[in-house]
């Protein structure tokens, strides 16, 4: 993720060329204890990652073929995913890999700029200050807990997250250390630590204030500090740290407590497995022959390639039921070629974000699952359901990418001849098989939606081996280092997310906004339009799951009631919510987008707009139109 | 009381659906608690892990970011291993066992422990119910049918080692994953309450449904030991005598609902089938589940539990 914009990456690049005698050996020691450290963390995540693709792996072998199902290859695996997630973070922050909104600090004057981004790390040290001592009491709590499967001590997992946070204090250091430039540091770390003093200071005054701290913290202090370029999980978790320690008598510690649960999803691991299988696609060749073959059929359409990874993404969200596993299926082999095509990085992170959206209800999607479960609704029918209205927003997206690509030169673009097509078809056939061979093995029960990775990248290394000669097996290593910087990067920010998610589920606002939802004049219309407002929203402050499980409950005996079938309105609320999870600037799935796409935040922002227009579009067809969602039952 | 802030506001979490008897029976309460203090308590209810998974929810009331809370006895084994006793294969046969323990000498032994690690367990003990197994490709009339089925367990030690014992293959999954799980064969079936077996959906995906009733298991209502300290007596006994009495409403609901259940869940497609437990009790005796686990929990406690579940060894 080197295109992310940091000044103090460019130190890195040229070292102190003319400073004095001290300062360079100030440096020169700042850069050796940077780079020992930096190996040492690095090679640890590179071998968890290892270590993780075996144990899941052995888990499919022992259940599937030899009939014997190991019990603890799933606790094993969310006990080092934990520390993958918290060494990931700390490789990510050592690179500035934890994405920034950086749209307003690029605007800035050169020495404005040297100042955010010192203020951006400075913010980062703050927080980890702050939740370093909370983070220990967690771990040292879960050391009365055994863990059912392996009966451990829980604090063998629970200890991820105090060393993991401690590792990135020390990078945080070195990296001031590193600009080289001590009046912005001190000055960067005095401004950070008037605010922090000024709210301290301003506490009393808050507590009195009740609910409006919700808004005071998770809109103000959020908004303000994404928007001057503090990496948005940091954002995320000093909102939530101060709403907690100010405003609350709640320890602490229960952000560090959501942060683990946020993190060490199950689930969430096919993201670095499937990032790390895309990555070995594309340097086993693979890649490149499937898009050499997909772009012989399509690449004389204009937005031909477009095309494909809305279709891939149609394709791919049918497996793994996770939104981020999804997009990190797709974009790593697209995106190169795409980009060597003159595709705009911008453009292609908002389609692949919007896509994001457009399949939340495609089956089998957990979202539906939890809504299914939380509400009474049959999982079959909304399965069922979930297929057409996921295809008209598809359809919708295609629209503007027609409008956007009609007038592409593809004046040097040749058609394919028939025969061309037969060649790159054969050659691309190991690779084109790989989605259906992961597809049949969720179906056929092979694998569960987490593991299935771990067979494609089982099936990518022998394909690699005996077919593509070329592939670069020295950059095993530097991949692997790649996909737990980037799945660090993610992980943290949805671990402080689900913190924020959870203070605002405790403050109880859930029960009045239902009924004020439910009280509006205007029967079954203004219902299903004050739905879609609300979550998309809330679809962008809670999260996709947490906001189904706060409001299905309440929403859809309401529903019910005004005439509005519950497939239906279950597509319109997924649909919605999606809108919001994808969106920036609050949307934590458009900045996985981001970040698995290797693209700035801002660069995707104006692109965005279009689709979720289109987006909008198609929800309100789904909305008015009742049989998309309920003809197919 | 309307209008005037309550004075001690409480959360309350649990792992259960919205429409589960527990959280209709708390909501009950907590409203009596309301009116009965004049609105100085004030107790919000967040159902189904709204507030997060049980261990998270068990590390919160622990650390006091919450106060209230109800966990299987299961769950909280991972932190007091005396809490899962109630779950030992096919120990309980029926109701009237299963709340004499529970109200007497066993229930006690599992309050001590839990009282132990600063938390304060209320004294009824609410139903989670006996636990039955679903499969898709065959009903299980006796152990030899379990041999090799691969079924869904949460992971809780006894249960895994108990289907062990049996020669099941147990599979362990999240809840949120085994529908799926079901649906695509990777688990042949799984076990649970009838009441989650319908909740959870799992007759979509499911054909049959035996009454092995292996295993029961009971919800406990706890609270954050300061927190409760910390409420005056008076607040406190109103609390106390609201909760036991919802929890006690609870116990005939279940009793009442499984008759139904079983009809509704017939009509929704699963075949029933009554089960000869005996043959089972003898297979885990006969591979040592009962003398492995009775080290565990000690033979003191293990006698408690023959006083009302008879001789298991
Ligand atoms: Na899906
Ligand atoms: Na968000």
């Amino acid at each position: 993720m080197n295109t992310i914009a940091h000044s103090l990456g460019a130190a890195e690049a040229a070292p102190g060329t003319a400073h004095a005698s001290t300062k360079s050996r100030r440096l020169q020691f700042a850069h050796a204890a940077d780079r020992v450290f930096a190996s040492a963390v690095e090679a640890l995540a590179a071998t968890l990652i290892v270590v993780e693709i075996c144990i899941l792996f052995a888990g499919v072998v022992s259940r599937y073929f030899l009939h014997s199902p190991l019990v603890w290859t799933d606790e094993a695996a969310s006990i080092l995913f934990l520390w993958l997630a918290s060494l990931g973070a700390v490789v990510a922050f050592r690179r500035g890999e934890h994405m920034r909104m950086t749209a307003l600090v690029a605007k800035a004057a050169p020495h404005m700029q040297a100042f955010l981004d010192t203020i951006a790390v400075a913010a980062a040290l703050a927080f980890l200050m702050f939740i370093l001592g909370p983070a220990y009491e967690y771990a040292a709590e879960e050391v009365y807990i055994t863990t059912p499967a392996l009966e451990l001590s829980n604090a063998w997992r629970a200890a991820a997250l105090p060393v993991g946070l401690a590792l990135m204090c020390v990078m945080g250091i070195i990296r001031l250390l590193r600009v080289g430039n001590w009046r912005l540091v001190a000055s960067a770390l005095a401004t950070v630590a008037v605010i922090c003093g000024a709210f301290y200071a301003l506490g009393p005054v808050l507590r009195e204030l009740g609910n409006a701290n919700l808004l005071i913290f998770f809109v103000g202090v959020t908004a303000a500090t994404v928007l001057i370029g503090v990496p948005i999980a940091v954002s995320f978790g000093l909102a939530t740290f101060g709403f907690l320690a100010l405003t609350t008598h709640m320890p602490v510690m229960v952000l560090v407590g959501r942060m683990d649960e946020g993190m060490s999803h199950l689930i969430l691991l096919s993201v670095p497995l499937f990032v790390f299988l895309g990555l070995l696609i594309e340097m086993t060749g693979m890649a490149r022959a499937m898009v050499a073959f997909l772009a012989s059929l399509l690449g004389h359409v204009r937005g031909g390639l477009s095309y494909v990874l809305l279709g891939a993404m149609y394709l791919v969200s049918g497996i793994s039921g996770s939104k981020v596993a999804d997009m990190a299926a797709v974009a790593p082999v697209l995106f190169p070629e795409m980009k060597e095509r003159g595709a705009k990085s911008g453009d292609l992170v908002a389609l692949l974000s919007a896509t994001g959206a457009q399949t939340e209800t495609i089956p089998p999607s957990l979202v539906l699952i939890t809504i299914g479960s939380v509400t009474g609704v049959s999982i079959a029918a909304l399965f069922t359901g979930g297929l057409l209205p996921g295809l008209v927003l598809g359809v919708s997206l295609c629209f503007v990418v027609w409008l956007r690509y009609r007038k592409e030169d593809l004046s040097k673009v040749r058609k394919a001849s028939r025969r061309e097509i037969g060649k790159a078809f054969v050659v691309a056939l190991p690779a084109i098989a790989l989605p259906f061979v992961i597809r049949a093995a969720v179906v056929e029960g092979v694998a569960t939606a987490t593991e299935v990775s771990t067979l494609g990248i089982a099936y990518a290394l022998i394909v690699g081996l005996l077919m593509h000669r070329e592939a670069k097996w020295g950059r095993l290593f530097p991949m692997l280092v790649e996909t737990a910087a980037l799945s660090g990067a993610i992980l943290l920010i949805i671990g402080t997310a689900t913190g924020m998610a959870w203070s605002l589920t405790q403050s109880g606002f859930s029960t009045s906004l239902a009924q004020a939802m439910a009280s509006l004049p205007g029967g079954a219309p203004m219902f299903l339009a004050v739905s879609i407002v609300a979550f998309i929203i809330l679809g962008s402050v809670l999260e996709g799951i947490p906001a189904i499980v706060l409001f299905g409950p309440l929403l859809f005996p309401i529903a019910r009631e005004m005439g509005v079938h519950e497939v239906h309105y279950a597509m319109v609320v997924v649909l919605a919510m999606g809108v919001g999870l994808f969106a920036p600037p609050f949307g934590v799935g458009y900045y996985a987008a981001c970040a698995i796409g290797k693209v700035k935040p801002e660069e995707g922002v104006r692109p965005i707009v279009g689709y979720v227009l289109a987006l909008l579009a198609g929800l309100a067809i789904v909305a008015a139109v009742p049989w998309i969602s309920t003809g197919l039952l | 009381a309307a209008g005037k802030p309550a004075e001690f506001k409480l959360k309350l979490g649990t792992d259960l659906p919205v429409t589960h008897s527990v959280n209709v029976r708390l909501k009950e309460a907590i409203d009596a608690i309301a009116a009965e203090t004049n609105g100085r308590v004030a107790i919000q209810l967040f159902p189904n892990n709204q507030l997060g998974s049980d261990s998270d929810m068990m590390s919160q009331i622990r650390a006091g970011a919450l106060e209230l809370a109800t966990f299987p006895g299961t769950v909280m084994s991972t932190l007091i291993p005396a809490t899962s006793i109630t779950g030992v294969g096919f120990a309980f046969g029926n109701y009237k066992e299963v709340w004499s323990a529970m109200d007497g000498e066993v229930g006690n032994h599992i309050r001590r422990s839990i009282e132990k690690v600063n938390l304060v367990p209320f004294d009824t003990v609410w139903d989670n119910g006996f636990r039955q197994i679903t499969s898709s490709t065959r009903p299980i009339r006796t152990p030899e049918d379990l041999r090799n089925f691969k079924i869904r367990v949460p992971v809780v030690p006894l249960w895994v080692s108990m289907f062990k014992a049996i020669d099941a293959a147990p599979v362990s999954l999240p809840l949120s994953e085994a529908y799926q799980a079901l649906q695509t064969k990777v688990a042949d079936g799984q076990e649970n309450p009838l009441a989650l077996i319908d909740s959870a959906k799992f007759f979509e995906v499911q054909k049959y449904c035996s009454l092995t009733n292996h295993a029961w298991d009971g919800f406990w209502f706890i609270a954050n030991a300061r927190v409760w300290k910390s409420l005056p007596a008076d607040v406190q006994q109103v609390m106390t005598k609201h909760i036991n009495a919802a929890a006690r409403k609870q116990r005939d609901d279940i009793a009442r609902a499984n008759i139904d259940l079983q009809k509704t869940l017939e009509a929704k497609g699963l075949t029933f089938n009554q089960v000869d437990t005996a043959a089972f009790r003898q297979v885990l005796s006969k591979n040592g589940f009962y003398s492995q686990w009775r080290e565990k929990f000690g033979s003191e406690a293990w006698a408690l539990l023959q006083q009302y579940a008879g001789d298991i060894a």
